[in-house]
């Protein structure tokens, strides 16, 4: 017994210096920056960028879909021809996720993660996740719901949560920039 | 056979002491796990997240200060004004900043706070309409940095190095700016010391010092996060060290039971005088 208590000492010791090293790495970062994801999105030559103001029945719309009141009076937005870009934030956890939403002809062409300042969830910036997102549009004009299931990552619901509220608000401000939407005041 | 009975004996007498010091190591350290531990079982009756705890010393473990005032401006009849890591626009929290460095202008309709990277527009209500980024620059990877805000009354300007930007009408972009003689550049109040002190007493509540609710301080003295990395690692051993003491308080009564009935055994197997 009295041989036993140094080695468990010495167990115990290991085992708090291996938690001390087994950190998970850091997931916060700007994985592309929001100018850069737009001159892709339009082969390096993108348009001046327009601005929508979230007022009336847009803004009741837009918070049904969010689930709360969008912090910003007004929402930026690029367009040319079909296609609009979308750089929204929302908040998974604690804090924003900044996603870049690319539409064109009322359907998803691209989403990407382009800031993560989470501390977990991160997994949804793979494309494995993102890559469900295209080609999806919302079930009707009046049902902001996506037409698809979007299969979720174990550990990050809330991330994948915001991922899909902001494809669902970018689709439906798509289609009131398109005017497929009649804009109520 | 002596020998080794005697190295039992030793070593029996040896954990009957390591038993003793860690019980009593272990005790206080117990004694308070313990009472945290009802206490905050019972949060709702005892009301702990609606008390605070507000002693110095606790604030101080928190990394709590005071805070201290520091910009202020004046924009129309609406003060701006930092105190500690916020800024205010009355007594409505506008957002959280690291630095000292922000200018505030305005026109008729808005009002705007600039950032190191970036300019903040508020509707009169204190209500963030949008944040305009500086755009990035493709020649050179120099970081450009807003220095001075100004307004000729409807237009927004940026003052960036030695050169000075222009929003456009829907202030969603910057151009390099030609005139600039009609812009009147943001002006930080200064103040004197009474003037400073009227300004918190005419803001208290942004200069009150809120302490940690009675509830986390429990659950943080329990858990030893209250002192850091250290304090979990100290609860940890103290939990390690609880387990130690029952595994050798059993080990001990055992043996002695055993010694016990090896004891009784003899006495009933020696033959009885008469």
């Amino acid at each position: 017994m009295k041989k036993l208590i140094p080695f468990v000492f010495l167990s115990m010791l290991s085992l708090m210096a291996f938690n001390l090293s087994a950190e998970a790495p850091n997931p916060i970062g700007i994985y592309k920056k929001p100018d850069v994801f737009v001159k892709e999105a339009f082969k390096q030559n993108p348009p001046k960028p327009s601005v929508l103001w979230i007022k009336g029945n847009v803004k009741k719309q837009v918070t049904q879909i969010l689930g709360h009141k969008y912090p910003k009076l007004r929402v930026k937005y690029w367009k040319q021809g079909t296609r609009t870009v979308w750089i929204l934030d929302e908040i998974g956890k604690e804090k924003p996720i900044t996603t870049g939403v690319v539409i064109n002809n009322n359907r998803v062409e691209k989403v990407e993660v382009l800031v993560f300042r989470e501390s977990r969830g991160w997994e949804v910036k793979y494309p494995f996740f993102t890559n469900q997102f295209i080609q999806i549009t919302l079930k009707s004009v009046s049902n902001t719901h996506l037409n698809k299931h979007i299969d979720g990552v174990t550990g990050a619901t809330l991330s994948v949560n915001a991922l899909k509220v902001q494809t669902r608000m970018a689709l439906y401000l798509h289609n009131i920039v398109n005017k497929n939407v009649k804009e109520k005041k | 056979m002596s020998k080794k009975k005697n190295k039992r004996r030793r070593s029996t007498s040896t954990l009957y002491k390591i038993h003793r010091y860690l019980g009593l190591f272990v005790a206080i350290s117990l004694i308070w796990l313990s009472l945290s531990g009802v206490l905050l079982n019972h949060t709702d009756f005892f009301q702990l997240a609606k008390k605070s705890v507000n002693n110095p010393l606790v604030l101080n473990l928190y990394g709590i200060s005071k805070p201290q005032l520091g910009k202020v401006y004046k924009v129309g009849d609406k003060t701006v004004l930092q105190s500690g890591h916020q800024v205010y626009l009355d007594q409505n929290v506008l957002f959280e900043i690291d630095t000292k460095q922000f200018s505030v202008t305005s026109n008729k309709d808005m009002i705007f706070i600039g950032l190191e990277d970036q300019v903040k527009m508020y509707t009169w209500e204190a209500e963030l309409i949008d944040s305009i980024p500086m755009p990035s620059s493709s020649s050179s990877s120099e970081k450009k940095l807003i220095q001075d805000l100004g307004s000729n009354g409807s237009d927004l300007f940026v003052q960036v190095g030695s050169a000075v930007y222009k929003t456009n009408a829907e202030f969603t972009d910057w151009t390099k700016a030609e005139e600039i003689n009609q812009v009147v550049w943001s002006k930080e109040e200064v103040l004197s010391s009474p003037d400073k002190q009227k300004i918190i007493e005419s803001f208290s509540g942004l200069f009150h010092v809120q302490g940690p609710t009675l509830e986390q301080f429990l659950l943080d003295s329990h858990s030893g996060r209250l002192f850091g990395k250290a304090g979990v690692f100290f609860a940890d051993l103290i939990a390690f060290l609880t387990i130690l003491l029952t595994l050798i308080g059993v080990f001990l009564w055992l043996k002695r039971s055993k010694n016990k009935r090896k004891k009784r055994n003899k006495d009933n197997d020696r033959p009885t005088t008469t």
